[in-house]
């Protein structure tokens, strides 16, 4: 594998405190544990909750962005990985009450940087989203999986060795 | 998705638009036409009841701060600001002048992301005739990167303040539960200067956009305080002269139930819509405008028709964002941190109310608490519920200049009149289903 040093930002969306939507919140920590601190330190991880365009925006010229996050409309704790284009056109949506549709978001922020954002989501479908923190048993199981689908975008961006221990 | 059907055997035609994008919440519009005339508009509200006010029953005020955020993703200082002064009102709790200014830099943290949302993303749009921000964002980069930056600035705010961006938690009766440092101010410091200028220009911009016609009388409601533009503090008061104290809403105004909508409605004693929000403000507090924005909104020369066009409330929301940038500005240069975060107080009994203004007017919340100083009930009353009855008030106005254009096109310009509200009907709508019944008279 080819080492690739361009700097890996990750966005981490949703709500611990909505259950399901927490998942991001709860996979990124573990991903980051698995990679050594050689690649943690070319990583930068916001945990911003909800999407900014400005996040997208002001990514370095050869950087990349993994955006995690719940996602509604798939199987629950079905894991979702895609290029961050091919997420503006894909049904497969995040669902937001508030602000714009994440895709929209992306969109804009590539119209407004003038090219199009680099980088993939990331994403488990939900079971439940309603108050309390806590996974469902579904996606707490799928939670390796998330974890593993994370550390393999990093791993693809920022190349080897990664793992801990390796 | 825009569908139209005319039944020829009863003369009614009706329009249906079954997505409204930029709004907050779920609702539908029905227009009843006769003869060219529009009897009937009604702004039905079907979202789900939500019993936010069942929920803080038997909850510590602390607790009830906290639960009463969840109401709106835009607007949750709002909910607390309302919630924490009825509290410190009702037990007598006074609290340190700098975690007041604090406060008010919290509040004004949430107009700049607020209005910069709605100017720039949802709002804007419709003047220039594009469907949505992303499309105007191919057209007009720099306009939608500066509404951007600076609706990040308020969540900054937020977030320093708060403790995050969305549903803060840090405000606490007495006080916070933490208060920044000045030094941590300095970021977001530097960050207002050029936000300032950037707001001016958005007042600028905004009041040259082209905007439809309309004059028509309406009664405006809005806080007052004789120093200061109205955040938390003030005497209710409206364009006909009533005049009372933060906790005197009921004294005023009702809410009633209204068929078709699962939100209340609320009107004056006497029965009358009222409106709230950016455009009542600008009309009844302009002479305690920062000096900035008071100067920004006498060069547009509009400060009248924004009480007669409620299209123009994107310009009082223009001022009002210059106001917050650069009301925060100086409060940072001269913020001091309070000797502690929030003030010692006891859990008692008794009534507490209080009004503050949320972005899109005034929130109104009541709660009784019991012996043990917990919610015994509680009664929240959100801008938009007050608006609705204005809304359709309005689009009864408005509509018969548009009935006659293609169905499409009236559409769009009704959307775009009930978008000048900034309408949350969650506090309020995802979906507008727009129905037009007509009768050939």
């Amino acid at each position: 594998m080819a080492a690739d040093v361009r700097p890996v930002r990750i966005l981490v969306l949703g709500e611990p405190e909505r259950g399901d939507d927490g998942a991001a919140f709860a996979a990124v920590p573990l991903a980051l544990a698995e990679l050594s601190p050689l690649v943690r330190r070319r990583l930068d991880v916001r945990r911003t909750g909800q999407l900014d365009p400005l996040d997208l925006i002001d990514l370095p010229t050869d950087g990349w962005a993994i955006v995690v996050d719940a996602v509604c409309g798939v199987r629950p704790g079905r894991i979702v990985s895609l290029p961050l284009g091919d997420l503006t056109t894909d049904r497969i949506r995040p669902r937001s009450t508030h602000l714009l549709p994440v895709e929209e978001l992306i969109a804009m922020a590539g119209l407004v940087r003038g090219a199009a954002i680099p980088g993939v989501f990331v994403g488990v479908g939900v079971s439940a989203t309603g108050l309390g923190d806590g996974l469902s048993p579904v996606v707490s199981d799928a939670l390796p999986d998330l974890v593993g689908a994370i550390v393999e975008e990093v791993v693809r961006r920022v190349g080897a060795p990664v793992l801990v221990g390796l | 998705m825009t569908t139209a059907a005319r039944p020829p055997a009863t003369d009614e035609r009706t329009y249906r638009t079954t997505y409204l994008s930029r709004v907050e919440g779920e609702g539908s519009l029905t227009l009843r036409v006769q003869g060219g005339d529009v009897v009937e508009a009604r702004l039905g509200i079907f979202e789900a009841p939500r019993y936010f006010e069942r929920l803080v029953v038997g909850r510590t005020p602390d607790e009830v701060i906290d639960i009463v955020a969840r109401i709106c993703g835009i607007c949750p200082i709002a909910y607390q600001m309302s919630a924490v002064h009825a509290f410190e009102s009702g037990l007598g709790i006074v609290v340190d002048p700098a975690i007041r200014r604090l406060r008010r830099l919290l509040y004004a943290g949430e107009w700049i992301q607020s209005h910069a949302l709605h100017i720039y993303l949802l709002h804007a749009p419709d003047f220039l005739g594009y469907p949505s921000a992303l499309a105007m964002a191919a057209d007009h980069r720099d306009v939608v990167a500066r509404g951007l930056a600076i609706k990040k600035l308020g969540n900054e705010l937020i977030a320093m303040l708060g403790g995050r961006s969305v549903h803060p938690v840090s405000v606490r009766v007495g006080g916070f539960s933490k208060v920044p440092r000045p030094a941590d101010l300095a970021g977001i410091r530097r960050e207002l200067d050029r936000a300032v200028e950037q707001a001016v220009e958005t007042v600028d911009w905004v009041a040259g956009l082209p905007t439809p016609e309309l004059d028509r009388a309406m009664l405006f409601v809005a806080l007052r305080h004789p120093d200061e533009y109205p955040y938390s503090d003030g005497r209710i008061v409206s364009s006909d002269g009533l005049d009372l104290p933060p906790s005197g809403w009921p004294e005023a105004f009702a809410e009633e139930h209204v068929e078709g909508s699962n939100a209340l409605h609320a009107r004056t004693r006497d029965g009358r819509a009222y409106l709230l929000g950016p455009a009542a403000r600008i009309t009844l507090d302009a002479p305690t405008l920062h000096p900035l924005a008071a100067e920004a909104l006498a060069r547009t020369g509009l400060a009248d028709a924004i009480g007669t066009n409620v299209h123009r409330s994107i310009v009082a929301r223009a001022v009002e964002l210059l106001h917050a940038l650069a009301e925060a500005r100086d409060l940072i240069d001269g913020y001091r941190a309070p000797a502690a975060p929030r003030v010692a107080w006891t859990p008692g009994p008794g009534r507490c109310a209080w009004a503050t203004e949320a972005p899109r007017g005034l929130l109104f919340h009541d709660y009784t608490l019991d012996e043990r100083g917990r919610v015994a009930t509680a009664t929240i009353v959100p801008p938009t519920s007050q608006n609705q009855a204005a809304i359709e008030q309005d689009l009864a106005t408005f509509a018969p200049a548009v009935l006659e254009l293609p169905h499409a096109e009236a559409t769009r310009r009704l959307e775009m009149l009930i978008r000048a509200y900034d309408p949350c009907i969650s506090c309020a709508t995802h979906f507008l289903d727009l129905r037009i019944d007509r009768t050939e008279g």
